[in-house]
């Protein structure tokens, strides 16, 4: 109801009574819209493979080969099939989902975090911190991003950090726009004002009335984020920028795979997949994300 | 003698042109005083700094010149305590009821916050209990503190506005345009509202307005405000029944009455006129472009704001040469 707790951890509503009920809410909104349905369950789908394979639960260790069972095709026990050395593709798919996720998670942090930071210093500082960020944003956003991934990937070396810093840095951009413009508007807002009026502090207005009203943004651009990070990171490791080898990743897989498409279709199929299947489900994520974001269109 | 609850002085406020535009002077030295438990209506067209004065008087922009106080206690636009007190002084309700609200808030969590902020109501249930209280002064029962923003109508979001604003319980309430956003059908309600807490709660009032009929129930003195100077003051009744200042003249007649004959009769002849470049000319009197009775002297001499007997002061050359030569009555 209208009660306020006593703040935690710093947060002047951490503890408010009514944040359950509002989240539970906004779940639901997100599940009625079809977009934010099929978005939760591909991602749902993704992210599960992705831990299993992250933590080693795949039904076969994808690190054994095995000479009797060379590119076998789909069948009960290898769902999708087996390559040329005999592993199990679906095994390997759910590995190089956890290594693409990381890798993607990574970046999307990256990406989000310095982004937000940025945008709301733009916004709220205005002069020339902002011209140093929105021009610094719009060299980064001048250069493709997948161009300046390779130039970081190749200079900084291809681990799985690299290449989440080498994908992350082209989305700050993205995240500064995104981000600065909400704030730019609520700076100016009435319910801004009337806090100072009011006497709030600046650290309640920012963090209790202006972050949580670009939150909505942020969390969308996340979700598009996500699809994109994990598109550019199976760019990358398709071009042979990917993490080195122990740790293949889901572009890796494609790569290798393309020149037995002829003979072994499947282990083309499985991978290639895999990464549609998780760019399409944070697409639709976000689109639904974006919905539910609004409190307008959460009805009761 | 009543005490003063708001005294400003020659409040001037000039924002930079931007672009190289020249600046704009949104207010040129306006001076009020606002008795406590009173009204002081402040009437003029839009770009006549109406928003602006009302910002300063609130602290939330810091006059270019003069100042502003509120019980003695001097508005500052500083954050930290002065500001808290300030506040518990002072408030402000926005014309747009709807932006004037956190969209992401529950009404009850938006007049919580105002409560906890000023460590008013013990724990949450005493702010859970005066959140009903102040609901009900605005005449919106419980249910509402469960509402956003969005599920309100103008008129109820409005009383929120309001509501808010008295959580700190502040002697002055600034109204800035609080019914233009409103439908006709509810203006009247929130009216009635106010002036049944003013009476209840003595508060002082500074209502703005673009409309004099809107102030009529609730203003005691006026101020008429034209591109940033007041050009007529005065006690209500008499400023509006014998306008002094051309300008005056033509809100008044603006008024509509409700008698086709009457409005007809009044209208004629008068014209406001197109509104004109809100930077005002070079010298002279700034309503002069558009005044029915300009001389060769308003083109040149910019009038003060001369004291005229019966609590009336208006700044315009011809009519103080008139009230002059009719003599003191």
């Amino acid at each position: 109801m209208t009660a306020v707790g006593g703040g935690l951890l710093g947060h002047p509503d951490a503890a408010e009574v009514g944040l359950e009920r509002r989240r539970a809410g906004w779940l639901r909104t997100l599940w009625r819209s079809r977009s934010g349905r099929v978005g939760l369950v591909l991602v749902g789908v993704v992210s599960l493979a992705g831990i299993l394979g992250g933590v080693g639960l795949t039904p076969e260790n994808p690190g054994v080969q095995s000479s009797s069972a060379v590119l076998r095709g789909p069948s009960p026990p290898h769902l999708f099939g087996t390559d040329q050395f005999g592993r199990d593709v679906f095994s390997l798919v759910l590995q190089g989902m956890g290594v693409s996720l990381e890798i993607a998670g990574i970046a999307v942090a990256i990406a989000a975090v310095v982004g937000t930071l940025g945008g709301i210093t733009a916004g709220l500082l205005g002069r020339w911190p902002e011209a140093l960020i929105m021009r610094g944003s719009d060299i980064i956003f001048a250069i493709p991003a997948i161009l300046l991934a390779l130039a970081i990937v190749t200079s900084l070396g291809a681990s799985v950090i690299d290449s989440a810093l080498a994908i992350g840095v082209g989305y700050v951009p993205i995240f500064v726009r995104v981000v600065r413009g909400p704030v730019l508007a609520l700076r100016e807002a009435d319910f801004i004002r009337a806090g100072r009026v009011l006497g709030f502090s600046r650290r309640r207005l920012l963090f209790g009335h202006i972050l949580p009203n670009v939150g909505g943004a942020v969390a969308v651009q996340t979700s598009l984020a996500f699809a994109w990070a994990i598109l550019a990171e199976a760019g990358l490791s398709f071009l042979g920028l990917g993490p080195p080898p122990p740790t293949a990743s889901l572009g890796e897989m494609v790569s290798q795979s393309s020149s037995l498409a002829g003979v072994a279709w499947w282990t083309l199929v499985g991978p290639s997949l895999a990464i549609v299947l998780a760019v399409i489900g944070f697409n639709f994520l976000g689109d639904g994300l974006r919905d539910a974001a609004d409190p307008r269109s959460r009805t009761r | 003698m009543a005490g003063v609850a708001v005294r400003g002085w020659d409040l001037v406020k000039t924002y930079r042109g931007t672009g190289g535009r020249p600046p704009v002077r949104a207010l040129r030295g306006v001076s009020l005083e606002v008795p406590s438990g009173g009204t002081l209506g402040i009437v003029g067209e839009s770009g006549c700094g109406k928003s602006t004065l009302a910002r300063l008087l609130v602290g939330l922009e810091a006059p270019s010149r003069g100042g502003a106080e509120v019980d003695g206690v001097p508005v500052t636009t500083r954050a930290g305590d002065a500001r808290l007190q300030l506040a518990r002084r002072i408030q402000l309700v926005f014309q747009d009821p709807f932006s004037s609200l956190d969209p992401r808030r529950t009404v009850g969590r938006t007049l919580a916050e105002v409560l906890q902020v000023h460590r008013l109501g013990e724990g949450a249930d005493g702010r859970r209990q005066r959140v009903t209280e102040l609901l009900e002064m605005v005449a919106l029962g419980t249910r509402f503190a469960d509402r956003y923003p969005h599920e309100l109508s103008g008129g109820q979001a409005q009383r929120v506005a309001v509501a808010r604003a008295l959580a700190v319980q502040p002697g002055v309430l600034v109204l800035d345009e609080p019914t233009s956003a409103l439908d006709v059908s509810v203006r009247a309600e929130l009216l009635n509202l106010l002036v049944g807490m003013q009476d209840r709660l003595g508060l002082a009032y500074v209502f703005i307005s673009h409309d004099v009929s809107m102030i009529r129930h609730l203003s005691d003195r006026i101020l008429v405000m034209y591109l940033g100077k007041v050009v007529e003051a005065g006690p209500y009744d008499a400023v509006l029944d014998r306008p002094l200042h051309p300008y005056t003249e033509a809100l008044a007649a603006a008024v509509p009455v409700p008698d086709p004959g009457v409005d007809a009769e009044r209208r004629r002849g008068r014209s406001v006129g197109a509104p004109v470049d809100l930077r005002e000319p070079d010298r002279g009197c700034p309503y002069q472009p558009r005044c029915p009775l300009a001389e060769p002297v308003c083109r040149e001499v910019d009038p003060d704001l001369g004291a005229l007997p019966g609590g009336r002061a208006v700044a315009c050359h011809v009519a103080v040469r008139q009230a002059g030569a009719s003599g003191p009555s």
